[in-house]
């Protein structure tokens, strides 16, 4: 009898020692460091952003199983899956620039001021430079332009502008001015870009005098990348 | 020694399933309190292999000693001294008092045998 009761004294004695061991570990194991409001708003910041990146990666799935399920269905009624490939194919070509497009869009004629020098003005203040013809691209983009050239060259993303005296060479071919620009997209919004009150392209023309002519069309017509790109430095990196 | 070994996993199931929870505040003195609880457990581990094992006097040292070393630390943290010092010295040292003499104990019966 006695044996039992001390028994289950120590039982009990233990079961309360367990207990708090744990108790104490479990309380232990969570931080209470002092934590500011500005880094909880931080956290809660990057809490955000991972979740919408994660919504990204959701939609990537979504959109990588359709086609996925198109692959499929073409290899099912076709056997092959032959057309929807040069499908993708004809779209990165159209992306890239190397088929001609045409399209909604404005034609724009940049060419040097016809006025005579002040005395003792900077020649420079009359002709187009690079940096101008760069900054109208910027503008055309930004109102949304897909597809840009300039004297036929297609825009590509390795395209440069470069100032080669009183001329610009673009995709490693020379011209003098008039520089015409051409850009598909909506022909409303880039028109305003080019013409709005204190836009690049409006002060060129109204404080410095260039001669900016521009209309927009509904079958602007832009030939494809001429060249051809030579990849010497990139590898694609696989699994990302 | 076996009932205790089932009462200490008894407890820790207890502990990982209860949803049971105090002010991180309190976690000192309850870390204390364990110290000194652990130093009992020892005490009593080593007497009963010298077999003077007395349940009251367990008990008594497992409640007493804990409640007194929380409270020492609590009345420390008030006073401003860290009187829980005291608690881990005391309790420390005798736990690897008692460890070392139950190490003795053992290594005694296993070289009889």
């Amino acid at each position: 009898m006695k044996a039992i009761y001390q028994n289950t004294i120590i039982m009990l004695m233990f079961i309360i020692l367990g207990f708090t061991i744990v108790l104490q570990f479990r309380n232990d194991s969570e931080d209470y460091s002092f934590i500011s409001a500005k880094t909880l708003d931080d956290l809660q910041g990057a809490i955000s952003k991972e979740r919408e990146e994660i919504n990204n990666i959701k939609r990537l799935i979504v959109s990588t199983e359709e086609k996925l399920n198109e692959y499929q269905r073409a290899l099912e009624e076709e056997g092959s899956i032959k057309e929807v490939l040069i499908n993708d194919i004809n779209t990165m070509k159209l992306i890239s620039g190397f088929t001609d497009v045409e399209g909604p869009g404005i034609v724009i004629r940049l060419s040097d001021s016809i006025r005579e020098l002040y005395e003792g003005e900077d020649p420079n203040d009359l002709i187009v430079h690079d940096g101008d013809v760069l900054t109208i691209l910027n503008d055309l983009k930004i109102a949304g332009a897909e597809i840009l050239s300039i004297n036929g060259q297609r825009i590509l993303s390795t395209s440069e502008i470069k100032c080669t005296g009183p001329t610009i060479t673009i995709n490693n071919h020379t011209y003098g001015q008039p520089f015409i620009i051409k850009a598909i997209g909506n022909p409303e919004t880039l028109d305003a870009a080019i013409k709005a009150p204190g836009s690049y392209t409006s002060n060129l023309k109204e404080v410095w005098d260039l001669i900016v002519e521009s209309y927009v069309s509904d079958r602007v017509r832009i030939s494809r990348y001429q060249g051809d790109m030579t990849i010497r430095h990139i590898t694609p990196l696989e699994g990302e | 020694m076996l009932f205790a070994i089932i009462g200490l996993m008894l407890g820790i199931f207890l502990g990982l399933y209860l949803p049971v929870t105090y002010p991180a505040t309190y976690s000192l003195y309850i870390s204390v309190a364990i110290l000194a609880a652990l130093d009992s457990v020892f005490g009593a581990l080593r007497s009963s292999i010298e077999n003077k094992f007395n349940t009251e006097i367990f008990v008594s040292g497992f409640f007493g000693n804990a409640i007194l070393a929380g409270i020492l630390a609590y009345i420390g943290d008030r006073l401003g001294v860290p009187l829980y010092y005291a608690a881990i010295f005391a309790f420390g040292g005798r736990l690897f008092q008692n460890f070392a003499i139950i190490r003795r104990h053992l290594l005694e019966r296993l070289r009889s045998r």
